[in-house]
């Protein structure tokens, strides 16, 4: 029954999101634009000759694959969570049945699947523009590990901004918190530089914390730059750290809720 | 004329009164704005950690170019970006009926009625920065050099105003312009980098069709001494007839407007 | 002096199809089915300087769009307008300085600033000199009553103030035709009178032209010797609301109660087949009588039984208007 609501919750945002036809296409487009202006900078120095940690094809594969990966994971919750809390949105989806996080998760997921739709032919433009370099796996094996990557590094993401939009129920203005997130953990999980290519005393604390897991591990994953034991402590590592999120959300969510419907909200 | 100016400082004292109602508003702008430099300079840094030369800039060139950014896009933010990102709103809510109705351009007001006074802030900072990175690069300040850059700038300014405001028109159209705007900040955040990091065609269309080597490679070459007398006429023509543009543009999409229903 | 010529302005719409579910969203990806609406068919009509004169229909009829032509803010599909010898859509800037638009649903004011602060722009954007600006705000705050929420921000104004805000703002460019859109829309029964009254004291004061739409029967009642009856695009009628009343020749609606029961046969040969409206109380009786009748069917329902109240009332003019309505939906019309 559940899993039928959140299927028919998806498939009506899908048909929201496909209203907007013209609008579909461009954000796309946006998603593929920023990588490659960044792979055209560090093309450039690449060409000049300068030794870089990646190679040109690791760096055509990072940032061709990148906008994909990155629009799997990414989250809009900010732009309608905390508003919901604030307004009273969320009033109508705590009547209903279904788990009102089901909305937010159906989304998500409506939004995802008609992005894909359109981003992946413009992803293979790219790939194609870029084919002499691109080193993707030719085994089915770094495929299916990459495949497993994906939902840990959506759950991280999404759990995440799930615990800073309940600060909404006590503070009024969260949305600046979430754009530093946002801005933060972009640049942490290696959206605009790759990870590698910060200096080596950061290694370290890099491979560790949180914002790798959602958009460079499966990267590395793919590159195919890990070693197994680097594989199994990353999972580890990813694992962890959806663990630890959930336990984070449910107090504030629940103590959240709690005083949202004693307000009357 | 005088009365444009008049009507265009009566905005400014709106803007004003309202940005002081919106404090928490003022301190994530500029929050936000700082984020974005730290994150651009880091971005630089990162890059130069391999290599002191990158297509002939070398770090405090680039980091000048930086600073003039800052101020290019500053600027874009406090007097374009809010009115160019109202007007699709303004036709769904039916707004569009109220400005179309005054006895004034209808382009400048949907243009320039409204201010986001904290990017002077950002605007500011891109001076400081210009100035510090100015003078680590060698730059020899004098009324003709920085004169020049301010005209390059300018020209930049009203190109990328164009550009986007012939986008944004087609919010008459269709139904939803948001990642319009998305798609023209993305191709405009090339600005950050000097034209010369890309490749020839890729230059060729940042000069000519999305103008940002004008808004910001070409006022830093200005006063680093470097830039080519003859791009400055060039970009002057260009800037004249893009205004032309999107007045002719404007003209033919209200006459196609239909307003939303009552 | 006519200050308003309008000549078969017509107006069509188009706009888009779309199957519903999923695959409807899909296809519509590819092919659209593009549609007309004629909002307004093909109007004519001329108003005098400083009339004022009310739109009736129901919504969707075209009030608003006609309206908004006479503005200049849609571009007629054919026809033509001339309002104070200008034509409306080319919006030339010395014809924008005499007209003003209020609209009972959008607002102009800005949100969250006093009203004040609109008001110097305003000032600016119609070339007010200062010492008429500074009159005429004082003049007309004081007729609306609203001096003191000048300085209030107009989120903070009750929607009664906001659209008294509103008529200021519109009024202090002293335009000499007035627009207005369902102006008492929403407004409680009060703020509904003191706009009506401020209305008619503007035009009796200024000699503002004032056109205005609405779907409230006791705005037109109050305000405009001239009706105009538009209802799918077309004009239906046009002169006052006395003739239109007469036209329709509406019955009479009797209500009597009785002291006794009295058997229904007696009943229904008093009324002499004319149908019964259900009442609750069995010794009550009301029914609409065509005009002509009324006095016999009352001297036969003396007859029938001993009466205890006998009542005979016009039909409301909202009613009548509503018939007029339906019937001009199935295609019927006024004699």
């Amino acid at each position: 029954m559940k899993a039928r609501a959140l299927g028919r919750l998806t498939a009506m945002n899908v048909m929201l999101t496909l209203e907007y036809r013209a609008a579909v296409s461009v954000f796309i487009l946006n998603s593929v634009a920023r990588p490659v202006i960044s792979l055209l900078i560090w093309l450039t120095v690449s060409d000049q000759g300068v030794r870089l940690p990646y190679g040109r094809g690791q760096l055509v594969t990072y940032y061709v694959v990148l906008g994909v990966v990155s629009m799997l994971t990414a989250t809009w919750l900010d732009e309608t969570l905390p508003q919901h809390i604030r307004l009273g949105g969320l009033s109508p989806w705590l009547l209903r049945p279904a788990p009102y996080v089901f909305y937010y998760i159906s989304e998500n997921l409506g939004q995802k699947l008609v992005n894909l739709s359109t981003l992946l032919p413009l992803v293979l433009v790219v790939a194609f523009a870029f084919r002499a370099d691109l080193r993707l796996p030719t085994s089915p094996l770094p495929w299916l590990i990459f495949a497993a990557s994906l939902p840990l590094a959506m759950a991280i993401r999404f759990l995440l901004e799930l615990v800073l939009c309940s600060l909404a129920f006590w503070v009024e203005d969260v949305e600046g918190v979430l754009a530093l997130q946002s801005v933060l953990g972009a640049f942490l999980a290696g959206q605009y530089i790759p990870l590698a290519l910060f200096p080596p005393s950061l290694s370290g604390f890099l491979d560790a914390q949180p914002f790798r897991y959602t958009l460079s591990f499966p990267l590395e994953v793919l590159m195919g730059t890990l070693s197994a034991g680097a594989l199994a402590s990353g999972f580890a590592w990813a694992s962890g750290y959806c663990l630890v999120l959930w336990c984070c959300c449910r107090l504030p969510w629940r103590s959240g809720l709690r005083a949202y419907s004693a307000t009357g909200a | 004329m005088i009365r444009y100016l008049r009507l265009w400082r009566q905005f400014v004292v709106l803007a004003l009164v309202r940005q002081a109602e919106y404090r928490l508003n003022f301190l994530v702008s500029v929050g936000v704005g700082f984020a974005q430099l730290a994150l651009a300079v880091l971005t630089f840094l990162l890059l130069y950690r391999f290599t002191n030369d990158v297509a002939g800039w070398s770090r405090a060139q680039v980091l000048l170019l930086l600073g003039i950014y800052r101020i290019v896009e500053g600027l874009l933010s406090l007097q374009i970006a809010p009115n160019l990102r109202a007007i699709d709103e303004a036709i769904r809510r039916g707004d569009m009926d109220f400005l179309l109705l005054r006895p004034v351009s209808s382009q400048f007001l949907v243009s320039l009625r409204l201010l986001s006074p904290a990017e002077l802030v950002n605007v500011l900072i891109g001076i400081a920065l210009t100035i510090c990175a100015g003078n680590l690069a060698g730059v020899r300040w004098g009324a003709g050099n920085i004169a020049e850059a301010l005209a390059y700038g300018l020209c930049g300014l009203v190109l990328l105003y164009a550009v986007w405001f012939l986008i944004v028109t087609c919010a008459f159209w269709l139904v939803q312009v948001e990642t319009l705007h998305e798609l023209f900040v993305t191709v405009s955040l090339t600005a950050q980098y000097p034209v010369d990091f890309f490749r020839g065609d890729v230059r060729t269309f940042l000069t000519f069709v999305v103008p940002v080597a004008f808004a910001t490679t070409f006022p830093t070459k200005a006063l680093l001494g470097t830039v080519q007398s003859r791009l400055l006429p060039i970009g002057l023509v260009l800037a004249g007839t893009a205004l032309l543009a999107t007045h002719l543009f404007w003209g033919y999409a209200v006459r196609h407007y239909s307003s939303a229903s009552s | 002096m006519t200050a308003i010529d309008v000549s078969d302005l017509g107006k069509t719409y188009r706009y888009h199809h779309k199957d519903p579910g999923l695959r409807g969203s899909l296809s519509s990806l590819f092919r659209r089915q593009t549609l007309e609406k004629c909002a307004v068919v093909g109007v004519s009509f001329a108003v005098e300087a400083g009339a004022v004169v009310g739109f009736l229909g129901p919504n969707g009829a075209g009030k608003t769009t006609t309206l908004k032509m006479l503005c200049g803010l849609l571009y007629p599909s054919h026809g033509a307008a001339q309002v104070l010898g200008f034509t409306p859509s080319r919006r030339e800037p010395a014809f924008l300085r005499q007209i003003s638009l209020v609209m009972g649903q959008k607002a102009m004011l800005w949100w969250d600033l006093p009203a004040m602060e609109t008001l110097l722009l305003h000032k600016e954007m119609y070339s007010i000199p200062s010492g008429q600006f500074r009159q005429t705000v004082d003049d007309l705050a004081e007729l609306l009553d609203v001096g003191p929420l000048l300085r209030v921000q107009v989120r903070k104004l009750s929607l009664g103030e906001r659209m008294k805000m509103e008529l200021l703002t519109a009024l202090v460019h002293r335009p000499a035709v007035l627009f207005l859109d369902e102006p008492t829309i929403g407004l409680d029964v009060v703020s509904q009178q003191r706009v009506r009254d401020f209305l008619r004291q503007l035009n009796r004061e200024q000699g503002t032209t004032i056109l205005l739409t609405s779907h409230y029967m006791a705005d037109i009642e109050a305000l405009c010797p001239r009706v105009l009856l538009i209802d799918q695009g077309r004009l239906h009628f046009d002169g006052s609301l006395a003739t239109l009343v007469e036209r329709a020749a509406p019955p009479k609606l009797l209500s009597a109660v009785f002291a006794r029961p009295v058997p229904d046969a007696a009943i229904a040969a008093a009324l002499n087949g004319l149908p019964l409206q259900p009442t609750d109380d069995p010794l009550r009786i009301r029914v609409a009588v065509p005009r002509e009748q009324t006095a016999a069917v009352a001297e036969r329902l003396l007859h029938a039984g001993r009466l205890a109240d006998l009542s005979i009332e016009d039909v409301p003019v909202e009613a009548i208007i509503r018939g007029i309505f339906s019937e001009t939906a199935t295609g019927g019309g006024l004699q």
